[in-house]
This record gives structure tokens, sequence and C-alpha cells, in this order.
């Protein structure tokens, strides 16, 4: 319960004395990534990236997979410390994740021995709410993502693209916002993934955050995002840094049919293709 | 016969008549099997008894079914043989929450100590390799017969199958339920609870499941050694006096309480694990 206190009181802190939130531009410096193999010479995955992102700008990271996308989204939520340069959120450098970060994995990491509800309310409770308005919050955001029938059911019981909903809706649920997303959409069928996508941008529209995003799909990539940021071939750097001016909001049907979309589009694709070309 | 419509209420909205029928199905493949299974036993039992009664086998060093079957009876309404039972039992009982309850703890508190891990395996893997029932004559020596040295061989069997299963399921956190962990700043204390501990469960089971049988086990052979009450006991006695049926029917006890013991701790496990999703 002391942990619990201490969190409301990390979250109030984090969103300021009067109310009013504290800035939460993210200025990545001169990151450089080495992993340690046991084996022969360390893996550099990450090369040089500098990248600054303004509090509530919509970014979708791109590249050739392997290139250091999921590394670079976990430097930035604190799991991984950058071999060398420095990260910064709201001028702090960061060191460990913060109470008004979100995180959607790249794998669904729900806990398989809690039921779906039950996992929505325990990062809850991580997240230093209140045990009283945890079940309302759950209820609320399952039914947003259409599992309003699972909450009692086991991980197992959900097919692959109902657990990335309830990933989806947990992280949500705290109002983070910073949100970290690894191809949330991936594993998901053509229909189901517009109708996430959709519901995302809209939820998103409404809180303002920031998000990071990975994805290997440019389409979704330009539809959804303010800006993506492609990277090249391992070591990653920075290819392309590119600004979507497409107006919000957003209509995922119908943009796709828009010059903006068809030119950044084929610029992104051709620089993808290089990098894949490349050997 | 009933059937288990409710087994799953998680998924109330999924189609039920399909997993009713399932679920027939399997019960009556399962009778089947059952009823095969009972008949290979008493096929078995008959061909011994048909080869006691034509004298193809010497009855005085193999005994008769019949005969077993008859002492069996005998015993189930011989106080005497019952302060026997009892007396085994009670040690069992005692050696398995005792050995199991210690053994967990002290597994789950060297997985988290990797210094006292490091200092202790090689003899924890020494002790673990010998065969441990032959301390049963030294327990004897040290508690004297009775109850307790018996209790100190179960204890010394359970002990170590108790730890190394512990030890081993909290070392099976993956590495992206410890990133959701770390993410979610959680604390010693809640990673424990939360995460090591769930996952580590499974594995406490199997090391609890084959803990009941050593438990009994190194009762028994206790018994053998010294003792002034037990099933251990009469089995010595019965086959001293070249009493090859009464000495069966002892053994056959022992069998259905060790399968008893068995199927309630897969029953339990059952239930505890039912977020694995196994039928
Ligand atoms: N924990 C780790 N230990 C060692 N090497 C790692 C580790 N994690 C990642 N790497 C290496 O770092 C590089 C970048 O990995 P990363 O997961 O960031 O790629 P990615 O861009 O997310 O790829 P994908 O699109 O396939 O998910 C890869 O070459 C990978 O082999
Ligand atoms: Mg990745």
């Amino acid at each position: 319960m002391r942990e619990q206190a201490a969190r409301a009181v990390e979250m109030s802190a984090a969103r300021g004395a009067a109310g009013e939130a504290a800035s939460l531009d993210i200025d990545v410096v001169d990151i450089d990534h080495y992993f340690r193999s046991q084996s022969d010479r360390p893996v550099h995955a990450v090369d040089d990236v500098s990248l600054q992102i303004p509090q509530g700008q919509f970014v979708a990271l791109v590249g050739p997979s392997g290139c250091g996308k999921t590394t670079l989204l976990n430097m930035i939520a604190g799991l991984v410390e950058p071999s060398s340069g420095r990260i910064m959120v709201g001028g702090t450098p960061i060191k460990g994740s913060r109470p008004e970060f979100g995180y959607v994995f790249a794998r669904d990491t729900l806990l398989p021995w809690r039921t779906v509800r039950q996992n929505v309310e325990f990062v809850l409770a991580m997240s230093g709410v209140d045990r009283r308005e945890r079940a309302g919050i759950a209820n609320d955001w399952l039914k947003r993502v259409g599992l309003q029938d699972f909450g009692d059911a086991y991980r197992y019981q959900l097919s692959q693209g109902m657990r990335q909903r309830v990933a989806i809706a947990r992280t949500l649920a705290t109002r983070p916002r910073l949100i970290l997303m690894d191809e949330p959409f991936a594993a998901l069928d053509a229909q189901t993934r517009l109708i996430l996508q959709n519901e995302f941008i809209r939820l998103w529209e409404e809180t303002g955050a920031t998000v990071v995003f990975v994805t290997h799909d440019l389409t979704e990539a330009i539809l959804m995002s303010d800006r993506v940021v492609l990277m090249t071939r391992r070591p990653g750097r920075i290819k392309i840094d590119k600004l979507i001016d497409l107006p919000r909001p957003r209509n995922l049907e119908a943009d796709r049919f828009t010059p903006e979309f068809r030119l950044s589009y084929d610029q992104l694709s051709d620089a993808l293709r290089e990098e894949l070309d490349r050997l | 016969m009933t059937i288990d419509v409710k087994a799953n209420p998680a998924v109330a909205s999924s189609p039920a008549p399909r997993r009713m029928s399932k679920n027939v199905r399997f019960i009556g493949g399962h009778l089947g099997t059952l009823s095969a299974q009972i008949s290979v036993g008493i096929v078995a039992l008959l061909l011994w008894e048909l080869a006691a009664h034509y004298k193809l086998i010497d009855t005085f060093f193999v005994g008769r079914p019949s005969a077993m079957l008859l002492a069996f009876a005998g015993h189930m309404t011989d106080s005497v043989f019952w302060g026997h039972a009892v007396s085994t039992l009670v040690a069992t009982f005692w050696g398995f929450a005792i050995g199991s309850t210690t053994g967990t703890l002290a597994g789950l508190v060297l997985a988290r100590s990797k210094w006292l891990a490091t200092l202790s395996m090689p003899y924890i893997t020494m002790l673990n390799t010998m065969p441990r029932v032959a301390l049963a004559p030294l327990f004897i020596l040290w508690f004297g017969v009775g109850m307790n040295s018996k209790i100190a061989a179960a204890v010394s069997l359970v002990f170590f199958i108790a730890l190394i299963n512990a030890m081993a399921g909290s070392r099976q956190l993956d590495r992206d339920l410890d990133d959701l962990a770390r993410f979610l700043r959680c604390s010693e204390f809640t990673r424990f609870v939360h995460f090591v501990f769930p996952v580590a469960v499974p594995s406490i089971f199997a090391g609890l499941r084959l803990g009941v049988i050593y438990s009994l086990l190194g009762v028994v052979v206790a018994e053998m050694i010294a003792a002034q009450t037990g099933l251990g006991l009469l089995i010595t006695s019965y086959t001293n006096q070249f009493a090859v049926s009464e000495l069966f029917s002892v053994l056959l006890f022992l069998m259905l309480v060790s399968t008893l013991l068995n199927t309630s701790m897969e029953k339990l496990e059952k239930r505890l694990l039912r977020w694995q999703g196994r039928e």
C-alpha cells in the first residue's frame, strides 16, 4: 500500500502542482547502442541517432527488421540504457520508466494467470489508481475495445487480436501522456486492424498524448502519424525524417487517395527498398 | 454421470453446444479407455489365479489373487491393521508437509540470492544425487525408533525434490514479462508475488506431486528397517512368515493410497492452474 501511495504522489507531481502538465518533450541525443554477445564482437544496434519529439506529436518509426527500432523504443521507455548518448524527457535525463508512460509491447505480455479484467486492473494499480475506481475504468476500456464479454477470460482463451486489444486497453486506461507502441497491430487481420487503427486514432486525438509507434506497414505509418522516421539497416541510423501534411482528424479510408499520401508513400518505399536491397 | 457444462464460465459467449458435445465425446472415450484398462488388470489376475489353481506356479512363493483379496478384506476390518496404516499415513503427511514447505521456501530463497545459490549448489547437487534412503538407518540412530525417524526419512527425500523444482520454476520468468514488471516499476515484493511466483507454480506443483509419493516411500523404508508400528513393519513381518498373499494385500493397500494421493494432487493442480487451459 505504501508503494501505491508513493505512486499516486509521483503521478500528481508529474502533472504539476496546479494540475498543469509538465512538458514531456523527448530529446534523443547522439545515441549509440551495442549489445554484448558472448561469442563474437558486440552487436551495433543503434548508430548515432538524434531525434526531437515535441509533446503531442505522433511519430511512426519504420525500418528493416533488426535495425534497432525496438531497442530505441526500449531506451525511451527506460528499459535499456544506451551505450552512449542520452535521452531527456521534459528536460531531465531519463532513468527508468515514468508513471506517465504507457507501452504496448510487440508481444502481448498479458499475465496468463490473471483474467482480462484483472490484467487491466493490475496495470491500473501499478499506476496508482485508487482501488475503488479500478473496476469501473477497466470495464469502460474493455467496452471500448469490444471485449466487454471477455472480462473473465484468461489469455489462453483469446485470439492474438483480442490479446492485443487487451494490451491496448490496459495501456490507454492509465491515460499515459507518452505512448510507446511496438507493432501493435501487426498480428491482426486487415479488418480488425482498420477498426483498431481508427479507434486508436480517435482515442489518441482526445488525449493529446505523444506517440512513438513502430510499424512495418508504411501505409499505416503515413495515415496515422504526423511524422515518419525511417531507419537504415543495422546499425540503425535515421535515413529519412518526414513530416506528413495530412489534416486532422484523419480519415484512414479516404486519406490514402490524396496526393500527399501518394508522394510520401513513394518516397518512403523507395528509400526502404534501397535499404532492403543493400547488403 | 454428470457433464460439467459450466467447466468454463468465462467463454459464455462462445458456442456452448460444440463445447458440450466435445466434452461428452471426451468423457465417453475416457470411460471406454478406463474399462479397457480395468479389463487388462482383471485378465491378468484371472490368469494368475488359474495358474495357481492348476499348480503351474508355486503359491508358496507368489501367492494367489483370491487369497490376496481375502487377506485384503480381512485387513479392512482389522483394527490392528488400521493402527499400522494410520501410523504410516500420519508420518507420510508430516514428512510431506514439512519437506515440501521447507524445500519450496529454500528453493525460492536460493533462486533470489545468486551468491547463496553459488555457494550451496554443489552440495545440494551432491546430496540430491546420493541415494538418500540410505540415510534412514542413521535417522533411526538419531531419533530413535518411532514417528520422528520416519518423518525425518520422508523429509530427506521430499525436501530436495521441492527445492529443485521451486528453484527451477522461479527462473522461468521470460524477458517480455520481466520487461513489463520493470516498465511498471514493480517493487521486489510485487515482482515476486505477481510475476516470479505465479510463473513458478506449475513447476512447484510438479515437485509436490512427486513429493507425496516419495514421502510415502521414505516412511515405509524407515518402517522396514526398524519400527514399532507401520505398514513397512507389517511388510517385513509377513515376508519373514512367508505370508505372501498377506504381503501382497499390504502392497495393494499402499498402491491404492498412493494412487489416491496422486490423483488428489492432480485435481488440486488442475483447479489452481485453470489459467493454463489444459484439458
Ligand atoms: N537483448 C539483446 N541481446 C543481444 N542482441 C540484441 C538484443 N536485442 C536486440 N538485439 C540485436 O539488436 C538488433 C536490433 O534489434 P531490435 O529488436 O531493436 O530490432 P527491430 O528493429 O525492432 O527489429 P524488428 O522489426 O524485427 O522487430 C538486432 O540485430 C538484434 O539482433
Ligand atoms: Mg522490434
